[in-house]
C-alpha cells in the first residue's frame, strides 16, 4: 500500500528501513534522557518511601531533639516505675505505640525538697562544691580571681575510719591540727634496708619492670630501644651503662631492679646495706563533720578520705559584687554547708520543686527502646526504690532522638558562609564588571576563578584545615604554645582571670622574657597557652570551628557567586549607567542606585544557588568544622560576655547534617535500629537541599520571564 | 568660604571631600572592591603555597624513613615476606575453589542449614517473652512434679500452665516463622529451592519447643554431608586436596623463618629510631634546662639529659643475622619451589569445575603458576644483592611515592606511601562513570535540544538541574544501603554472566561507585553539551535540512561533528568533577587499598584517603606530608583537566 | 563671564565659514582631536566650533563621522571608555576647560545633561525617575522634589499625560513619552546645556513630532546640542547646524545658510542626498 503511494507521490516519506532506523535512533535518545530521570526518581522514591514512616512516627520531635544513643533494654517485670512525664512520652514515641507492654499508667506530681539561698560575696568555697552549684543553677558561672589555701576546709566521714600514717606525715598533721588527732594512737617501728650499689660500665638487657623502678633513681643508663606502653612486663631491651656508678636505692627499688632471679639484671660490683628505721602511727576517726587546714586534708586524702576540695590549689574566694540567689537540692545543700566552713549564706528558704511524673508497670521480659537521656532519667528516678531492673542492654549509637544539632549546625555554617561569600562575591563582581579595566590584572583574576571552580572540594578542605584551622591569625593575650608565629603588638593586655588561667592551662610569665623562652617555659610545664601581659597577633589557627568551616565553604562557593553576580550585573543595560552618570551621579552613586538594585534578583538567585551547593557539601567541613558528636547547642556552651562571647560562639565545632549522615551511614556499627534513623536524616536533608534547589530554579525562571528591559 | 568662592569661579570644581594618602572616596571604593576580587588570586596562590609547603618536607623525611627501613634490615625481610605472601595465597585459593565447587554441586541443599539458623535467630528474637514464660512454666512443672509434698491440684495447675505457655509459644513461633521468606535475609545472593521453605519453618517451631535438633535438619545435614563427601571423592577434587597439601607442606617452616627475621629487624628498627630521635630529645631537654629556675627540676633534667643515648648503633653488627641467613633461605625456598612444581601438576583444569567462582580461582592459580618461580628468583636476587649501608636517594623516595604500588600506614613494620593504588582507584571509578554517563548525557542533550517537544524540554531541563543538586552524601548513602545489595544480587543472574567480573562478590565496589558518579556527572555533561549544541549556528542546520536531510541526519552528520570539541570539553570537565568527588568514593568504593584488578573489586581513591586519614594524623608527621602530597597530586590533576577542557572549549567557541 | 569667542587658534581650522556665531558662546571647542585607542588613530580631528547660548545646534553627517563622539566629549561621557583620550585642543564650557585637572566630571555632568538615542528610563516609577538626579545630589525634602518633578514634567510637556499616574512604572509609557520623560529627568537637575544623541531615532513620526516640538520650546531655557540623522529634523528645529565628515568639521553655519546655500561642495552633496 505504502509503496504504491510512494511511487506516485515524490514527497512521501522515505523507505521503511531508513524510517525504522531513524525511529530507533530517536527512541534511543529518548530512552537515554528518560532513563536518567527514572534513576533519579528511583533514588528519591526509595528515600521518601523509607524515610516518611520514620518522620511520621517521630513527628516534629525528630527535628527538635538532638541525636542520642538508643538503648534496647530487656526489663524484668516491675511495678510502679517512676519517670518524669516528659521522658515517659519520649519512651512511648521511641517504641511503636502498641508494642510496649505497659500497664497501670498513672500521672502524678512529685515534689523534691530544695533550698534557696543567697551566696554572699567573700565566701570561700571548694572547687567541687562550686561545680555542683553551677550545674544546678542555670546561668550561674562564677569567674573567680582569687584562691585561698590558708583558711580551714571541711570534710565529712560517713562511718568510723582507721588511718595509718608514716611518721613525717603524722608529725605534720599533728602540728597542723592537734585537735583532730584522737588520744588513742598506736605506734609501730619497722626497720627497712637501703642499698648502696656499684654498677659496672657495659651493655646490658633491662626488663621493663627494672627500667620503671630505676627511672626515679640517679642511675645514668641509656636505652638503645625505648619501651612502648603496651610492652609486656617481661620484655627486655638493650641498654648501655656509659660509666661505672655508685647509687643508693631503697629496698623496694633494689628488690625490683636487682633481683638476681631474673635474667638480664645489671651486674653489681659491690653492694652495701644501709638500715633505715621508720615509724607508723595508727588511729581512728569517728564519723562526723570536721574542719581542718587544707594541708592537713591533703595528708588525710592519701588515706582515702573523699573530698570535693581541690587539695593543691585551695578554695575559691567568691568575688561577686552582690549576693546571688541560688538553689540546691536539700541533700546537696547539707553537704555544702557542712564542708565549707567559710561559706556565707543568707536568706535561706525551703521550697519544693514539683515535676510531673508518670508511674507505670512493665510486663515481664518486655523489650523497650529508650534514648540514653530517658534511660538515665529512668534509672535516676528509680535508684532508691529499685523498681526498674533490667536484664540485658544493647546500645546503638545515633539510633535515638532527632537531628536538631545537625540541622542547627548546617544552618549556622550556611549563614556564616553566605555572609562572607556574598560580601566578597558581590564586591568582586562589581569590581570586575564596573571598575576593572581589561588587562593582566583582571585576566589573572578570571583565570584564578576559573581554576578555583575546578578544585576538588576535598582540597578546599585540606586548605581550610591548613589555613583556618591551624594557621589563621588571631588577636589574643594568651597565645597558644603551638602557634606558628606569635608577634607581640601592644603591652597592655588585661590579665586573664584565675578561673580562665586554670581552665585553659595558661602559663603566667612572671618576669618578662622573650616570646620563644616563654613558649619553652610554658611547654616544659605542659601548659597550652602563655600570658606575659602583651597582646599578641598569634598565628595559631581558629581550631575546628564553624568560623573556619564557614570560611572554607565561602571560598569554595566564591567562583559560583562571583560568576553569577557578574552575569546579573552584566544584564543591567548600559543605558542605566549612562543615564545616571549623565545626571551627575558619581560612579559609586550610579552603581548603588542604578545598577545594583536591578541586579538584585540575579544576586538573590545566585545566593540561593550558593546555599544549595554549600548545604550539601561534606568534604570541606569534615575537618574544618564538623563534630561527630556534641550534646549541647552551640549557644549553650558560651560563657564569656560581650564581644568575646560572639567570638567564642563562632569558635565552636558544630554537628552538620551531611556529616551526621556520613557518620551514621559509614562510621558506626549498623543495626536494624540505626537504619530508620539514617533514612529519616537523609530524607530531611534531601528535602532541605532539594527545596532550596527548587527555589533557585524557580527564581531563575521567574526573573527571566519578568525582566524585560 | 574659600570653597564657595572657588566654586563660583569654576562651575565644575571637583568638590570631592576628604582624601587619605591621595586616595579619594571613589578610589577607595574601587580599591576595596578590587581587593575583594583579588581574593580569588590570593586563594589560588595560598592553596598552591600550602600544598607545597606541607608536602615539601615529605620527600626528605620519607627518604630518611626508608633509609632506616634499609639500615635496620626490614627491607631484607620484606623480600622474603613477599615470597611468603605469594606462597600463602595458593592453599587459600585451592580451599576456596573446593568450597565453591561443593556449594555449586550441592545446590539448594547447601543453603538449607544456614537459612535454618538465620530464620531461627529471627524467630528467637520475636518470641523472647513467650520462650521465657515457657521456660518458667516448664521449670515450675518439673519442680512440682519432683516435689513429693505438692498436691494434685498444684500439679494439675502447673501442667495446665505449662501447656498454655507451650501453646502460646508454638502459635507465636509458627506465626513468625510463616511470615519469613528468603527475601527477609539480608544477603540474598543465591537462590534456594522453594520446596525447603515450609519444612524449614516447621522444623524451627519444632526445634523451639523441644530444644532438640529436628529430624528434618538432621536429615538435611546428613544428606548434605553425604553429598559433600561424594563431591570430595571426585577425582579432580581429590587431586585438588592433594595439591593443597603440597602447597602448604613446607609453608610453616618458611613462615617461621620469615617471622624470626622480622622480629630481629623490628628490634633493629627500634634501636635505630631511638638513636635518630635522640638529638631532638636532647635539644628539648637542654632548652628546658636553660630556663628552669627550680633546683629539683634542674637536677632531674640533667639526669634525663645524661640518659639520652648518644652512641650510634652498629648497623653492621645488627644486620649480621640477615647476611648469615642467606643459605637457610635458599634451602627453604628451593624446597618450597620443588614442592610447588609437583603440586601444580596435579591441580585439575578449570573446565572440570561447575562453579564459576571456582573456575575463577583455578584460573588464578594457573596465573600464579606462571609467575611464582619468576617472583622467587627475582626476590632471591634482590636478597643476595641487598646491602644495608647503601643509602637511599631522594629520587628513589620520589619515584617510590609516585610509582609505589603500596600504601601502608600506621604499620608497626614500615609505613609505605605509594600513589599508584589510589590513583588507579580514582581513575578507574572516574573512567567507568564517564563511560556510563556519556551516552546518557550526550544522548539526552541531543534529545532535549533537537528532538523533544518544548513541553518536554521545560520539564526535563529543571529536572536535570535538580539532579545536579543532589548532595553527594545522599547518593553515597543510597549506594551503601541499596545499590550495593541490588548489584550483588542481580549480578548472579545467569544472563549477566558474560560481563567480565560478574558475579560481583562484594557490595561496595568500583562499579557501585561508578554508577552513582555517572548519575552525578550526567547533569554537568548534559548542560555543557546542550550549550555546545545551542552554539552551533542554525545556518548549518538549515543548510542540511534544505538539502533534504532528516532531523536526525542533520544532528548526527552536521551538528554533532561541528560541536564535537564542545562535547569533548564537557566530558573532560565531567571527568574532572568526578575525580574530585569525595563522599561517594569514600563510602561506596569499599576502601581496600590495592590496585584493582577488575571493576567489580573494591578500591580506594585519592579523595577518599584524604577524607579518611587526614583527621587522625599529627600535623607535620610523615603521614601528614604524604596526604598533602596526595592532595597536591589531586590538585594538579584537577587543574590540568580543567585547563585542557577550557582550552578545548575556547577553541570550539572560536570556530563556531 | 565674558565673551571669549576670540580664540587665537581659530585661523588654522579648515574652511569652516562661520565658527563665530552671534550671541554669547556656551561651548567653545578649540582644535579638538580625539582618539578612542590611546592616540593611535584620531576619531575627531582638529575641530573648532562655538555653540551659542540658548540656541539649538545640530550636528549632522553620515554614520561614523564622529558627531556622537564629539557630543559625548562635551560632558566627558567618553571617560567611560578606558582607552579614549583627547590628543589636542580643548573644550571650554562656560569659559572653563572641562578637561582641566580640578574639574570634576560629576559636576560637569550636572551642568551638561544628556539624552540618549535609546530612551532609557529606570525601571522605577515616573516620579522616581525624574527625582533621581536630585536625589543623588542629596536633596531629600519632599516638597522640593515634588515641585521640581512637576516643573520638569510640565517643561517636558508630559505633565498632563502622566500627572495621575506618577507612581506607575515608567516602563508602561509609550516610546515618545519615555523619551520625553528622559528629557524631563535631565531637566530636573537644571543643567545649562542639554546634549541629545539622536533622540528621535527610536520613535515613530507622531512621537518624533512631539519631541521636536518640545525641543523648540526648550531653547528658551537651555542650550541644546542635538545629533541627528534626519536633515529635515535639523532644518526644522535647529538654529545652527554643523556638518561633519570622517571626523572633521566640514561646515558650520546657521541652519538656513547650510541648507540653502552651503559654501562647501561636500555639504551640498550630503544635503542633496548624493551620498551618506
Amino acid at each position: 500500500m505504502s509503496e504504491k503511494v510512494s511511487n506516485n507521490n515524490p514527497f512521501c516519506q522515505s523507505k521503511g528501513g531508513k524510517r525504522y532506523r531513524e525511529k530507533l535512533q530517536k527512541a534511543f535518545f529518548c530512552f537515554a534522557t528518560y532513563f536518567v530521570l527514572l534513576c533519579a526518581s528511583v533514588i528519591f522514591g526509595k528515600i521518601i518511601y523509607e524515610g516518611t514512616p520514620v518522620l511520621w512516627r517521630m513527628g516534629t520531635d525528630f527535628l527538635t531533639q538532638k541525636p542520642q544513643t538508643l538503648a534496647v533494654v530487656e526489663a524484668i517485670e516491675s511495678d510502679s516505675i517512676e519517670i518524669p512525664t516528659e521522658n515517659f512520652d519520649n519512651i512511648l514515641r521511641s517504641n511503636d505505640d502498641d508494642a510496649l507492654p505497659i500497664d497501670n499508667v498513672e500521672e502524678f506530681e512529685k515534689s523534691f525538697p530544695y533550698k534557696r539561698f543567697n551566696l554572699m560575696p567573700g565566701s570561700i568555697i571548694g572547687e567541687g562544691y562550686l561545680k555542683n552549684l553551677e550545674q544546678q543553677n542555670e546561668g550561674f558561672f562564677l569567674i573567680y580571681t582569687e584562691r585561698d589555701t590558708e583558711s580551714h576546709v571541711g570534710f565529712s566521714i560517713d562511718q568510723e575510719k582507721s588511718l595509718t600514717l608514716k611518721s613525717p606525715d603524722f608529725e605534720k598533721l599533728k602540728s597542723l591540727t592537734p585537735d583532730l588527732i584522737p588520744e588513742k594512737i598506736t605506734q609501730r617501728h619497722i626497720t627497712l634496708n637501703d642499698f648502696k650499689l656499684t654498677i659496672a660500665q657495659g651493655d646490658y638487657n633491662i626488663s621493663k619492670t627494672a627500667h620503671d623502678a630505676l627511672l626515679p633513681t640517679s642511675l645514668v643508663f641509656q636505652m638503645r630501644e625505648g619501651f612502648a606502653d603496651d610492652d609486656p612486663e617481661s620484655s627486655q631491651k638493650p641498654a648501655i651503662i656509659p660509666s661505672t656508678q655508685i647509687i643508693t636505692v631503697d629496698s623496694n627499688v633494689f628488690f625490683t631492679a636487682f633481683d638476681e632471679d631474673e635474667e638480664g639484671t645489671l651486674a653489681l660490683q659491690a653492694q652495701e646495706e644501709l638500715p633505715q628505721k621508720t615509724t607508723f602511727y595508727d588511729f581512728k576517726l569517728a564519723a562526723g563533720n570536721y574542719s581542718a587546714p587544707l594541708a592537713a586534708l591533703s595528708i588525710l586524702a592519701k588515706t582515702g578520705i573523699a573530698t570535693q576540695h581541690n587539695l593543691t590549689r585551695g578554695s575559691i574566694i567568691v568575688n561577686l559584687d552582690e549576693p546571688v540567689e541560688l538553689e540546691l537540692s536539700s541533700s546537696d545543700y547539707e553537704n555544702l554547708v557542712a564542708n565549707n566552713p567559710k561559706l556565707q549564706l543568707s536568706a535561706i528558704a525551703d521550697f519544693a520543686k514539683k515535676a510531673d511524673f508518670t508511674r507505670f508497670s512493665l510486663a515481664q521480659d518486655a523489650e523497650i527502646r529508650i534514648d540514653s537521656e530517658d534511660l538515665e532519667a529512668l534509672n535516676q528516678a528509680n535508684e532508691k526504690s529499685g523498681n526498674f531492673k533490667t536484664n540485658s542492654k544493647n546500645t546503638h549509637s545515633y539510633a535515638g532522638g532527632g537531628i536538631l544539632g545537625p540541622i542547627v549546625g548546617t544552618a549556622l555554617l550556611v549563614i556564616i558562609c553566605m555572609i562572607i561569600a556574598l560580601f566578597t562575591g558581590i564586591a568582586a563582581a562589581t569590581f570586575l564588571n564596573e571598575y576593572a579595566r581589561k588587562g593582566a590584572f583582571t585576566k589573572s583574576i578570571r583565570l584564578a576563578m576559573l581554576n578555583l571552580a575546578g578544585v576538588p572540594s576535598i582540597v578546599f578542605g585540606l586548605f581550610g584545615l591548613g589555613l583556618f584551622v591551624m594557621l589563621a591569625p588571631s588577636l589574643t593575650s594568651t597565645p597558644h604554645t603551638e602557634s606558628k608565629l606569635s608577634i607581640p603588638l601592644v603591652p597592655l593586655a588585661s590579665t586573664p582571670q584565675l578561673r580562665i588561667i586554670e581552665e585553659k592551662e595558661i602559663h603566667m610569665v612572671k618576669h618578662k622574657v622573650s616570646t620563644s623562652e616563654a613558649i619553652v617555659a610554658a611547654k616544659s610545664e605542659s601548659m597550652k597557652y602563655f600570658h606575659d601581659g602583651w597582646t599578641y597577633l598569634s598565628f595559631q589557627g581558629w581550631g575546628t570551628c564553624m568560623l573556619a568551616g564557614g570560611f572554607t565553604l565561602a571560598i569554595m562557593v566564591l567562583p559560583v557567586i562571583i560568576t553569577s553576580c557578574e552575569e546579573s550585573l552584566r544584564a543591567v543595560p548600559m543605558g542605566f549607567r549612562e543615564a545616571s552618570l549623565a545626571l551627575g551621579a558619581t560612579k559609586w552613586q550610579s552603581i548603588r542606585t542604578a545598577v545594583l538594585p536591578y541586579a538584585l534578583p540575579g544576586i538573590l538567585t545566585a545566593s540561593v544557588l550558593g546555599i544549595t551547593r554549600v548545604a550539601g557539601e561534606t568534604a570541606p567541613i569534615m575537618f574544618t568544622a564538623a563534630a561527630a558528636e556534641r550534646s549541647d547547642m552551640p549557644w549553650e556552651a558560651v560563657q564569656a560576655t560581650g564581644f568575646s562571647a560572639f567570638i567564642e560562639f563562632l569558635q565552636q565545632s558544630v554537628q552538620a547534617l551531611p556529616y551526621h549522615i556520613y557518620t551514621v551511614a559509614g562510621r558506626i556499627p549498623q543495626s536494624e535500629y540505626t537504619e530508620p534513623m539514617q533514612y529519616g536524616s537523609v530524607l530531611v536533608f534531601m528535602l532541605i537541599v532539594m527545596s532550596l534547589a527548587t527555589v533557585s530554579i524557580w527564581l531563575r525562571l521567574h526573573f527571566r520571564k519578568k525582566i524585560k528591559w | 568660604m574659600k570653597k564657595k568662592r572657588q566654586k563660583s569661579e569654576n562651575p565644575f570644581y571637583s568638590g570631592s571631600g576628604f582624601r587619605i594618602f591621595g586616595i579619594g572616596k571613589q578610589e577607595a571604593i574601587k580599591y576595596f572592591f578590587g581587593g575583594n576580587a583579588t581574593i580569588a588570586v590570593i586563594v589560588i596562590a595560598l592553596i598552591i603555597g600550602f600544598l607545597i609547603k606541607e608536602s615539601a618536607t615529605f620527600f626528605p623525611q620519607y627518604r630518611d624513613s626508608l633509609d632506616l627501613y634499609r639500615k635496620s634490615g626490614q627491607e631484607f625481610v620484606s623480600f622474603s615476606d613477599e615470597q611468603l605472601t605469594a606462597q600463602k595465597k595458593l592453599p587459600s585459593l585451592v580451599t576456596q575453589a573446593r568450597v565453591n565447587e561443593i556449594e555449586e554441586r550441592l545446590g539448594a541443599i547447601y543453603r538449607v542449614s544456614s537459612v535454618h539458623s538465620d530464620f531461627k535467630t529471627k524467630v528467637l528474637k520475636n518470641t523472647s517473652s513467650e520462650r521465657k514464660a515457657y521456660k518458667r512454666a516448664k521449670s515450675r512443672l518439673e519442680s512440682t512434679q519432683a516435689n513429693q509434698s505438692s498436691s494434685a491440684d498444684e500439679k494439675e495447675e502447673a501442667q495446665d500452665d505449662y501447656e498454655a505457655a507451650r501453646e502460646a509459644l508454638r502459635i507465636t513461633a509458627q506465626k513468625t516463622a510463616d511470615s519469613l521468606d528468603y527475601g527477609d535475609l539480608k544477603t540474598r545472593s543465591w537462590a534456594t529451592d522453594d520446596k525447603y521453605l515450609t519444612p524449614i519453618r516447621n522444623s524451627i517451631v519444632e526445634n523451639l519447643l523441644t530444644g532438640e535438633q529436628t529430624a528434618f535438619l538432621k536429615e538435611i545435614i546428613a544428606e548434605e554431608t553425604k553429598l559433600a563427601e561424594e563431591v570430595n571423592q571426585l577425582d579432580f577434587i581429590r587431586n585438588l586436596s592433594k595439591a593443597k597439601d603440597g602447597f602448604s607442606e613446607h609453608l610453616p617452616t618458611f613462615e617461621k623463618f620469615v617471622v624470626g627475621m622480622a622480629e630481629i629487624a623490628t628490634q633493629n628498627k627500634a634501636q635505630a629510631i631511638n638513636f635518630v630521635t635522640a638529638k631532638k630529645r636532647k635539644d628539648a631537654l637542654k632548652a628546658k634546662l636553660e630556663i628552669t629556675n627550680n633546683e629539683e627540676t634542674k637536677i632531674r633534667t640533667e639526669l634525663e639529659l645524661k640518659r639520652v643515648l648518644d652512641i650510634e648503633p652498629d648497623y653492621a653488627e645488627l644486620n649480621k643475622p640477615f647476611y648469615g641467613s642467606l643459605d637457610k633461605h635458599l634451602e627453604l625456598t628451593n624446597r618450597l619451589q620443588k614442592q610447588n612444581r609437583e603440586a601444580f601438576t596435579i591441580v585439575p583444569s578449570a573446565s572440570e569445575f561447575e562453579s564459576k567462582i571456582a573456575r575463577k580461582k583455578i584460573k588464578e592459580i594457573k596465573e600464579i603458576e606462571n609467575s611464582i618461580d619468576e617472583l622467587f628468583t627475582e626476590k632471591r636476587k634482590q636478597i643476595e644483592s641487598w646491602n644495608h649501608s647503601k643509602p637511599f636517594t631522594l629520587s628513589e623516595a620520589i619515584t617510590g611515592f609516585f610509582f609505589g604500588t603500596k600504601w601502608i600506614t600506621n604499620s608497626s613494620w614500615q609505613d609505605i606511601y605509594g600513589l599508584v593504588p589510589l590513583l588507579t582507584g580514582s581513575l578507574a571509578v572516574a573512567i567507568i562513570a564517564v563511560l556510563i554517563a556519556i551516552p546518557f548525557s550526550v544522548g539526552g542533550a541531543i534529545y532535549v535540544n533537537r528532538l523533544s517537544t518544548p513541553t518536554e524540554r521545560q520539564i526535563i531541563k529543571p529536572f536535570i538541574e535538580f539532579i545536579e543538586a543532589i548532595p553527594s552524601i545522599v547518593l553515597a548513602f543510597f549506594g551503601v544501603v541499596v545499590l550495593g545489595t541490588v548489584i550483588q544480587e542481580y549480578s548472579q543472574l545467569p544472563w549477566f554472566s558474560w560481563i567480565p567480573g560478574f558475579p560481583v562478590e562484594g557490595r561496595l565496589t568500583i562499579l557501585n561507585a561508578g554508577l552513582l558518579l555517572a548519575l552525578m556527572s550526567v547533569p554537568t555533561i548534559f548542560t555543557l553539551c546542550e550549550d555546545a549544541l545551542n552554539n552551533v549556528p542554525s545556518s548549518y542546520r538549515d543548510a542540511s535540512l534544505a538539502l533534504g536531510a532528516t532531523k536526525l541526519q542533520t544532528v548526527t552528520k552536521v551538528v554533532l561533528p561541528s560541536c564535537a570539541s564542545g562535547i569533548i570539553a564537557a566530558v573532560l570537565l565531567g571527568f574532572g568533577r568526578i575525580i574530585g568527588e569525595t563522599m561517594v568514593v569514600l563510602l561506596v568504593m569499599g576502601g581496600r587499598i590495592a590496585i584493582p584488578k577488575s571493576f567489580t573489586d573494591p578500591a580506594h581513591s585519592m579523595t577518599g584517603i584524604l577524607a579518611q586519614e587526614i583527621g587522625e594524623v599529627d600535623q607535620g608527621s610523615l603521614h601528614w606530608g604524604a596526604l598533602f602530597m596526595v592532595g597536591f597530586a589531586l590538585f594538579v590533576i584537577a587543574l590540568t583537566l580543567n585547563y585542557v577542557s577550557q582550552r578545548v572549549l575556547k577553541k570550539f567557541t572560536k570556530h563556531s | 563671564m565674558q565673551d571669549t569667542a576670540q580664540s587665537p587658534n581659530q585661523q588654522d581650522v579648515n574652511s569652516t565659514s562661520n565658527t563665530k556665531p552671534e550671541g554669547k558662546s556656551m561651548i567653545e571647542i578649540d582644535d579638538l582631536s580625539f582618539s578612542y585607542d590611546q592616540g593611535k588613530t584620531n576619531t575627531l580631528r582638529n575641530i573648532t566650533l562655538n555653540v551659542p547660548e540658548k540656541q539649538v545646534t545640530s550636528f549632522i553627517g553620515p554614520s561614523g563621522c564622529g558627531k556622537s563622539t564629539l557630543l559625548r566629549c562635551l560632558n566627558r561621557m567618553n571617560d567611560l571608555v578606558e582607552t579614549s583620550r583627547i590628543t589636542t585642543g580643548q573644550i571650554r564650557i562656560m569659559d572653563q576647560d572641562i578637561n582641566a585637572k580640578n574639574v570634576s566630571a560629576i559636576e560637569l555632568r550636572k551642568q551638561v545633561g544628556m539624552v540618549f538615542q535609546k530612551y532609557n528610563p529606570f525601571p522605577k516609577s515616573i516620579y522616581d525617575n525624574v527625582a533621581y538626579g536630585l536625589r543623588i545630589q542629596g536633596i531629600k525634602k519632599k516638597a522640593i522634589l515634588e515641585e521640581a518633578v512637576e516643573k520638569s514634567l510640565r517643561g517636558a510637556a508630559l505633565w498632563d499625560e502622566v500627572k495621575d499616574r506618577l507612581k506607575d512604572s515608567a516602563l508602561g509609557l509609550s516610546g515618545g513619552q519615555q523619551q520625553r520623560l528622559c528629557i524631563a529627568r535631565t531637566m530636573a537637575v537644571k543643567p545649562k546645556v542639554i546634549l541629545m544623541d539622536e533622540p528621535c531615532s527610536a520613535l515613530d513620526p507622531i512621537a518624533t513630532a512631539k519631541v521636536e516640538e518640545l525641543i523648540t520650546e526648550l531653547r528658551q531655557d537651555f542650550t541644546i546640542v542635538i545629533v541627528t540623522h534626519s536633515m529635515q529634523q535639523a532644518s526644522r528645529i535647529s538654529d545652527r547646524t554643523a556638518f561633519f565628515y570622517l571626523g572633521e568639521l566640514i561646515e558650520y553655519d546657521t541652519t538656513e545658510q547650510i541648507f540653502t546655500n552651503p559654501s562647501i561642495k561636500q555639504t551640498e552633496d550630503y544635503i542633496s542626498g548624493r551620498f551618506g
